[in-house]
């Protein structure tokens, strides 16, 4: 009986604990104006580039070490540009956007060692998540935080078929980049 | 004691995961998932058959609805793999056309009817080619604003389209007027130099 009293003390203590920890974390939103993320893939015959300006994002910083804890991206795939509107539009067809209108990314696993940041986190895209790592650089700018970083995916790892133009196949992969502003 | 331990550890793992997944379904409900359907603007002849209260919304297949513009989407696409294919084919009768032609001018005149065949063949691939962008589904957007490729494919459809229009009536004329020779083979060379310039800005 002394036993459980004891470990419900501990379990109290633990969890004021974390909520003292959770007063520490800043909710910091993206700044929309400033922020982009871009997509860039190849054909054989060109290359071509599509630009977003309404990513929304958000990240829990840790006020006491000024560390980001936890981020979520949501970005709608009609919003990429590419100045070619037929494009665009074969990009809702083929990734199925009027279905999976919304590309995500959460994570909840930031390492962040000399203002580098190793994310690990869940892509979600074409209605398939997938655990994706990449690197981003952390900066400080009067007033926000810039967060810049770049990775690659395959269309095949979400069941998308690459798009073909005459009759040749793009290349499966898209690079990614992108560059985030959060007001602190 | 152990199963509280574990399930305290349980509890703090999942309300940590939680804790990312519901920033993003905070983003997500501030996102708004409805993307306009068609386009504000488009061919009036798209408009006919595929606007809001075009022909084909009579049919169920085709009524205005996210899952069925997706289908409409993927018609689209058939059709300009269609109009990528028949563009080659038209392409290839041209150049044989203007191999013969060119022979006929230099006075060859057994294969006159040779020339009148093919020119048949051109004008069916090419009028049939021509009317996919004209009756098949809107895409999504409107126009992106400044000069692509696809608004050069444009352009230099209007220039080879009036040159096969000139071309076929010039044609025609000559039977009677031969003196209109040399515009006939003119309007059919920018016909053919325009038609393969508008394939290949698609390269780019």
């Amino acid at each position: 009986m002394t036993k459980n009293y004891f470990s419900i003390i501990i379990i109290l203590l633990c969890t004021t604990n974390s909520f003292t920890q959770e007063i520490q974390l800043k909710k910091l939103y993206a700044d929309k104006n400033k922020s982009d993320i871009t997509y860039a893939m190849n054909h054989p015959l060109h290359s071509w580039k599509g630009i977003s300006n309404d990513m929304l994002s958000v990240i829990l910083l840790d006020t006491s070490n000024m560390e980001i804890n936890e981020l979520a991206v949501v970005v709608k795939i009609a919003s990429f540009d590419s100045k070619n509107s037929n494009r665009d539009s074969n990009t809702i067809e083929v990734t199925e956007a009027l279905k999976y209108p919304n590309v995500s990314l959460s994570s909840n696993s930031i390492k962040e060692i000399n203002n580098t940041l190793t994310v690990k986190g869940t892509l979600k895209f074409h209605g398939v998540s997938k655990e994706i790592i990449f690197n981003a650089q952390k900066e400080y700018v009067t007033n926000e935080i810039k967060v810049t970083g770049n990775f690659e995916i395959l269309m095949t790892d979400f069941k998308i078929k690459p798009p073909k133009l005459l009759g040749i196949t793009t290349d499966k992969d898209i690079k990614l980049s992108f560059t985030v502003f959060y007001k602190l | 004691m152990r199963i509280i331990i574990i399930s305290f550890f349980l509890i703090f793992f999942i309300s940590s995961q939680n804790k990312a997944q519901n920033l993003l379904n905070e983003l997500e409900s501030i996102e708004s998932n409805n993307i306009p359907l068609l386009p504000e603007k488009f061919l009036v002849t798209k408009k006919i058959f595929w606007g809001k209260k075009g022909l084909m919304r009579n049919f169920n297949r085709f009524k205005l609805t996210p899952e069925n513009r997706q289908n409409e989407l993927k018609l689209r696409k058939s059709m300009f793999k269609a109009h990528q294919i028949l563009g080659f084919v038209t392409l290839g009768e041209m150049l044989v056309q203007g191999i013969i032609g060119s022979q006929l001018y230099k006075g060859n005149m057994d294969i006159k009817n040779a020339h009148e065949t093919m020119g048949m063949m051109v004008n069916i691939t090419y009028f049939t080619n021509a009317a996919i962008p004209l009756f098949s589904p809107p895409k999504m957007f409107n126009e992106r604003k400044g000069l692509s490729n696809i608004k050069l494919h444009k352009i230099l459809a209007i220039v080879h389209f009036s040159s096969m229009v000139a071309t076929n009536i010039l044609a025609r004329k000559i039977n009677t007027n031969y003196d209109l020779k040399p515009y006939h083979r003119a309007a059919a060379y920018t016909a053919f130099g325009s038609y393969a310039a508008s394939m290949i800005v698609i390269k780019f």
